[in-house]
């Protein structure tokens, strides 16, 4: 593997990590977004840095944190900023992925078209349109599809109770 | 899904379905921003860093791509600001066709360049450059560039600042601007136009 390859897999791993803990410190989805591309292109640069790093998570969220730091910054210029306290917050615990792995086991005993209506629609952020030209039908099926997706996962949540 | 309320729960159920699939599409753009990176990286040369300084000059100059009538048109539109950075730039032509000497100013140019400030005070800057220019040849224009500091030259500052230009280049720009000025300016019927009489003339 070379050294572009361990740095992809290094990023894909802390990712979550680093967009959690941008949000938390910027209070919005796309600031964080931005905060963690910056922060990525600060990695790359450091590259082999990172790849013999101790901890890699370590190095990512706090470049991730500096870049947040930076952004703070140029947005409240006037107001005085707790450097200290915010390099030392560390990132929210994750737990989307144990609510997508049990939505996951749900959306998977749908029929074969209904999963896949309900995974373009909220998965994937698919518009109607799209859908529909994808799947061949029409808007109207779509929509009697995605009703009965959704009301076979309200029973089977019912079920779970 | 603590909440026991199915509504409330399907809704936390389809919105970890978007979570989770707004994170991947971040995470394919970050390789995709990673491929770019790698990409770039890979396109750029490898500048020689145990050059001296004397080759990596060399090797700028040999990178410069030729000047273009727009550019020319820039370094000669400065003159027309009231704050033109001094430069009384030297340019010569060279016998290859992409380079240009530059030389930078000895102390006696900036009498030279004092000199012409009055004219250029009372004149557009357009009026003096023009038609001066095009009867020079190639070599000649070099003296020719009017490029200084207005404000500055009584000082005798000189801003040490170097333009690379093509005489070629510079030579088709202002032959196009003296072919313009040369052309009679014609009414909508195509006469040419009378410049008008002054008002206090017209009324007697």
């Amino acid at each position: 593997m070379n050294t572009t390859e361990q740095f992809k897999h290094i990023i894909l791993q802390h990712q979550p990590a680093m967009q959690r803990m941008a949000e938390s410190l910027l209070h919005n989805e796309t600031s964080a977004e931005d905060a963690v591309q910056d922060a990525m292109v600060d990695l790359w640069k450091q590259r082999d840095t990172l790849v013999a790093a101790h901890s890699t998570e370590a190095f990512c969220i706090t470049m991730v944190k500096r870049r947040c730091i930076d952004m703070l910054r140029r947005q409240h210029p006037t107001q005085a900023i707790d450097e200290q306290a915010l390099m030392a917050a560390a990132p929210p615990p994750d737990d989307t992925e144990e609510h997508y792995r049990q939505a996951m086991q749900m959306v998977k005993n749908l029929p074969d078209l209904q999963r896949q209506v309900v995974m373009m629609k909220y998965h994937d952020d698919m518009d109607t349109a799209a859908i529909t030209q994808q799947l061949h039908i029409s808007t109207s099926n779509l929509y009697t599809t995605l009703s009965r997706a959704l009301s076979n996962l309200r029973k089977m949540l019912n079920n779970e109770r | 899904m603590k909440d026991n309320n199915p509504d409330t729960q399907l809704e936390q159920l389809l919105a970890s379905l978007a979570a989770h699939g707004r994170n991947q599409r971040r995470q394919e753009h970050l390789l995709e921003e990673i491929d770019r990176l790698a990409a770039a990286e890979k396109r750029r040369p490898l500048w020689p860093y145990w050059t001296s300084a004397v080759a990596a000059s060399v090797a700028l100059v040999l990178l410069l791509k030729p000047a273009d009538t727009a550019q020319v048109a820039q370094v000669v539109d400065r003159v027309d600001t009231p704050a033109a950075v001094v430069a009384p730039t030297v340019v010569e032509a060279a016998p290859l066709p992409l380079m240009a000497k530059v030389r930078t100013p000895k102390p006696h140019k900036v009498s030279a360049a004092k000199e012409v400030v009055p004219v250029i005070e009372q004149q557009s800057a357009e009026e003096i450059m023009t038609p001066q220019m095009v009867e020079y040849e190639s070599s000649d224009l070099a003296e020719a560039i009017p490029i200084f500091d207005i404000e500055d030259a009584k000082t005798d500052t000189i801003v040490p600042e170097i333009h690379i230009i093509r005489t070629d280049a510079l030579v088709a720009y202002t032959n196009k601007k003296v072919c313009d000025r040369q052309k009679p300016a014609k009414d909508l019927l195509g006469n040419p136009i009378v410049e008008s009489q002054p008002l206090l003339a017209m009324a007697f």
